[in-house]
């Protein structure tokens, strides 16, 4: 029987790769439209409604990385990590060695919030750098090379201000590309939102936004993603259609139809 | 020769990268069927098939009952879940919610590509007519000319069935536009 890692074949070496070194998200689909991965050391904002993949897509972004060598930190808000695990698309390419190993580690951020003793309703100014500096501990305690926040959205429900915010996201960024560290950070909207995050602030910051989005078509419902921006490689703005499978995330681009 | 042996015989030697038009009659729809399914035998691919004429069961049930084994190839069905959303008892069997959702076939052929320890593919669309039922021309045109040039670039073959008795002058020129090559079976 194949282990894991043998199965897990670098999909990406046929792509060109132009501009900055990159981070190969593994995701074959992806890394094509990103033309060949993620600039390293870019914060790029994760964004959409719920249900569209993007914690999926984010953990499939760790795996790979972990199977490469890279290690990566799984910081969640929203779910245990237990439950997080139990929930994860069950991938052909996963094996508990990897977080056995060191290679993926998730961390509850309660479990920060309670270390510094956060206020959890509001953070002060202290607050928000406190975080930064205890995220940025976390991610070289652990060599990570790969990072998510799941979700910023929901750290930012302690941030009573835009201004706290901004500081908490320019901070987040500073901090974890000196580390060497391409982040992603997970932005919640609701089908209300018209913007591309739930404050305005983040995409702003963020070194490139994705979008997830579900859409409907004749009664139909299909997952998209589309790359707003990247900044350091010139990349795809059309809208795809993915799907999420064991074999990981595929895409294929939406067909308009002639419309 | 019948209509099995002489769909055999044109396609059993295939090019890779290529993409052929099987245009038929209803009469010999299960027949075509059948020497569809027996490439499996001549061919070292894997055989992907299409269903959204007739359900995947039927067709697994079919070939049973004329002793053609269809274990081996991989189908995804268009219209089962559609209607009132049954789901099979085989294990070689995808389904999709519906036969308007062509970026999903897309998606479901590269999913059995990536599982598949075969080197190359033979993707069988069955029909590009019932496909036509439920779509556009325009949307069905660009779905066939990405998923065939997607399966070239990977070396493998897409073997497009076509009924004549539900043939349209936008098939055709659709068909005449991706296909390398045309093979006519069964009086047509």
């Amino acid at each position: 029987m194949s282990s894991a890692k043998e199965e897990h074949k670098r999909p990406s070496t046929r792509i060109l790769s132009i501009g900055r070194e990159k981070c190969i998200t593994g995701i074959e689909g992806l890394d094509s439209v990103l033309g060949g991965g993620i600039p390293r050391n870019n914060t790029v904002l994760l964004t959409g409604n719920c249900g569209t993949g993007k914690t999926s897509l984010s953990l499939e972004f760790l795996l790979h990385g972990a199977l490469e060598g890279e290690n990566g930190l799984y910081l969640s808000v929203t779910e245990p990590f237990e439950k997080l695990i139990a929930n994860m698309i069950p991938y052909d390419f996963f094996t508990k060695e990897l977080i056995k190993t060191g290679k993926l580690t998730f961390i509850d951020m309660s479990a920060i919030y309670e270390r510094f003793g956060f206020n959890r309703d509001r953070m002060s100014i202290e607050d928000v750098d406190l975080l930064v500096s205890a995220i940025g501990d976390l991610t070289r305690e652990t060599k990570a090379r790969r990072l998510v926040i799941d979700s910023i959205t929901s750290v930012a429900y302690q941030v009573d201000s835009q201004e706290k915010l901004r500081n908490l996201l320019i901070g987040l960024s500073k901090a974890l590309s000196g580390l060497g560290a391409t982040s992603l950070i997970i932005s919640e909207l609701t089908a209300a939102d018209t913007s591309y995050s739930k404050y305005g602030v983040e995409e702003a910051i963020a070194d490139g936004v994705i979008l997830m989005g579900n859409l409907e078509r004749n009664g139909d419902m299909l997952r998209t993603l589309q790359v707003i921006k990247m900044r350091g490689t010139s990349h795809s703005r059309a809208k795809y259609v993915l799907d999420l499978t064991t074999a990981g995330i595929l895409l294929v681009p939406l067909l308009k139809g002639g419309s | 020769m019948d209509a099995s042996a002489m769909v055999l015989k044109e396609l059993k030697d295939v090019e890779p990268s290529t993409s052929t038009s099987l245009e038929i009659s209803t009469e010999v729809y299960f027949d075509a069927v059948k020497g569809l399914m027996n490439l499996k035998d001549e061919s070292k691919s894997q055989i992907v098939y299409i269903a959204s004429t007739v359900p995947a069961d039927a067709i697994i049930n079919a070939m049973e009952m004329i002793g053609v084994d269809s274990d081996d190839v991989k189908f995804i069905d268009c219209i089962s879940n559609m209607m009132t959303g049954q789901q099979g008892k085989y294990d070689n069997v995808i389904f999709i919610e519906s036969p308007t959702m062509l970026e999903n076939i897309m998606l479901k052929v590269e999913f059995l590509r990536r599982k598949s320890a075969a080197k190359r593919s033979i993707v069988i669309i069955d029909s590009v007519n019932t496909l036509h039922i439920h779509n556009d021309w325009k949307i069905m045109g660009e779905f066939l000319h990405i998923l065939v040039n997607s399966l070239r670039s990977r070396g493998s073959t897409t073997i497009i069935l076509s009924i004549k008795e539900q043939q349209s002058p936008e098939v055709n020129t659709l068909l005449g536009l991706i296909s390398d090559r045309v093979v006519k079976i069964g009086g047509v």
